[in-house]
């Protein structure tokens, strides 16, 4: 077969026959340019050697073990308090590096100019629908990006802009007007800002703010004695407020993107329990999802389109042995196969 | 060893095993995971040369997923029973395998292992040569075998041991490598 690229199989057997043709002796200067030549012609050559050499450099292990047979004794041995410690085998949670997903902060410095309407009249109310998704230019410049399943008012006036969010989640960017701060009401609560770039998540009783860009002041419900309990918030943070306490810290970046991905119509999850999993892809879709207590600690890595639920239990079942079965009420129930 | 030939072999060739389960997962042709395997060594081993990623497993599924994603898009058709969308190229969190370098006992571990997969002239020739520490010239006479004969062993040997040690027995390569015989085709020869 006149094939241009060489299989993995073909270099490899080349890259054995130079490995086993130095490893016989006899190899001179003239030898090691052949073998140089050959490793520089493609980077897969390089590799394939690489990977060879190592092993079988590796295995010299195996003489130093047979000539003290003494170590290996003790390996054998079931002696439990002498017992090495395995490191943990369960999935690693590091951080998937920023660049993997398309990073909203970045999405964040480009400038987008977009024609808006005027929106002079009062309160005006803009909603989605679940699986939903609206970017809504305002007139002062500012911009808000609309979640799914998500409600709010927005009331502009001479010394305010105020957005009165009722429900769901949205992304703000807020052009600079000190004379007219940009208050987000969801509740009892006040996210305020002069010119920033923040998210809010309203779920009926407590919010979260992740801020991209600037700062924000978050207002707490009045508390019995007339006073507000207020946190302030900075690029790179998420503050979490529940009741009348607001918890902030620091966000690691690629928590803060994984957050914002539904600006890009995507779910990412990095290794997140099914059943959380689950919740949020309900958010998105009328076809609820219900977890099994058999199937909500999968943990669940990746990642996906909202609207594609087929997908994603296609997915369950082919890599994690969870199945899908439909309820009588018309829900989906993923359950571990029995 | 340069500093990067260091890093690719340390941390990654011994994800090696868990990469070809993901590939032969999500690939709806088998025989082309090997070739895959080396394609997404070669993006990783260029990628990382100027900036080495934070979490190695992480880096090279990723680059595997879209090495995989440039294919699909590159094929003139797309068989229906294949690859249904791209979400399922998607690594699971239990393939996905920690970042670790391999300890001692464990590197001891898969090397007697992989040993033990070798054909028995490969592992014959393996054993005088590397174990009991004799030349392949001295190792052929106590075969009694030539020395092409005997390289030929090493050479097999080589690869056997490469892909159990990093596979870690999972890789396909090992077992196509014992079907094919050539060790044993040289023991009848003998």
């Amino acid at each position: 077969m006149a094939s241009v690229m060489k299989t993995a199989a073909q270099t490899e057997t080349e890259a054995a026959e130079w490995l086993a043709r130095r490893d016989a002796g006899d190899w001179d200067d003239a030898d090691q340019s052949a073998l140089d030549l050959w490793m520089e012609e493609s980077l897969s050559n390089k590799i394939a050697f690489l990977r060879l050499e190592s092993a079988w450099n590796m295995a010299d292990r195996l003489r130093a073990s047979a000539l003290n047979p003494v170590d290996v004794e003790v390996d054998s041995e079931v002696e439990p308090g002498a017992e090495i410690v395995e490191l943990p085998r369960r999935p690693v949670l590091a951080r998937v590096p920023k660049w993997i997903w398309p990073s909203a902060a970045a999405a964040m410095l480009a400038l987008i100019v977009v024609p808006f309407a005027m929106r002079t009249e009062p309160a005006q109310v803009y909603s989605t629908p679940v699986g939903g998704f609206q970017d809504l230019p305002l007139a002062d410049g500012s911009r808000i990006e609309l979640n799914t399943d998500t409600q709010l008012s927005v009331d502009f006036s001479d010394d305010e802009r105020r957005v009165r969010m009722s429900r769901g989640e949205a992304f703000f960017e807020v052009a600079k007007d000190e004379a007219r701060p940009f208050v987000v009401q969801a509740g009892d609560y006040r996210v305020i800002a002069v010119g920033t770039a923040f998210s809010v998540r309203y779920t009926g009783n407590d919010i979260d703010v992740a801020v991209t860009e600037g700062k924000v002041r978050v207002e707490g419900p009045a508390r019995t004695d007339g006073t507000l309990e207020t946190a302030f918030v900075s690029a790179g943070q998420i503050a979490d407020a529940e009741a009348t306490q607001a918890v902030v810290r620091p966000a690691p970046a690629g928590e803060i993107d994984r957050s914002l991905a539904w600006r890009d119509r995507l779910l990412v999850f990095d290794n997140r329990p099914l059943g959380e999993v689950a919740a949020e892809f309900n958010r998105y879709n009328q076809q609820k999802l219900v977890v099994d207590q058999s199937a909500v600690g999968v943990m669940v890595d990746g990642t996906f389109k909202p609207g594609n639920i087929g997908g994603f239990v296609r997915l369950l079942d082919q890599g994690f042995d969870v199945v899908a079965e439909r309820t009588p009420d018309g829900r989906i129930l993923l359950r571990v196969r029995r | 060893m340069d500093p990067h030939d260091r890093w690719f072999v340390e941390q990654v060739l011994p994800l090696e095993g868990a990469l070809s389960a993901y590939l032969r997962r999500v690939w709806p042709d088998p025989a082309e995971v090997d070739d895959l395997r080396q394609e997404v060594y070669v993006r990783v081993y260029k990628g990382a040369q100027r900036k080495r990623p934070p979490a190695t497993n992480h880096y090279v599924f990723a680059v595997a997923r879209n090495l995989l994603v440039d294919r699909l898009r590159h094929r003139r058709v797309v068989h229906i029973d294949l690859v249904a969308d791209l979400e399922s190229l998607n690594v699971l969190s239990n393939e996905l395998p920690p970042d670790r370098v391999l300890s001692g006992r464990q590197e001891l571990a898969r090397l007697e292992r992989a040993m033990s997969d070798l054909p028995d002239r490969c592992r014959e020739a393996f054993v005088l040569r590397k174990i009991e520490g004799h030349s392949q010239r001295e190792a052929a006479q106590l075969m009694g075998v030539s020395q092409t004969t005997i390289e030929k062993h090493i050479g097999k040997a080589m690869r056997i041991l490469a892909s159990s040690f990093f596979g870690n027995g999972e890789t396909q390569a090992s077992a196509d490598e014992k079907d094919d015989g050539e060790c044993d085709e040289n023991r009848s020869a003998n």
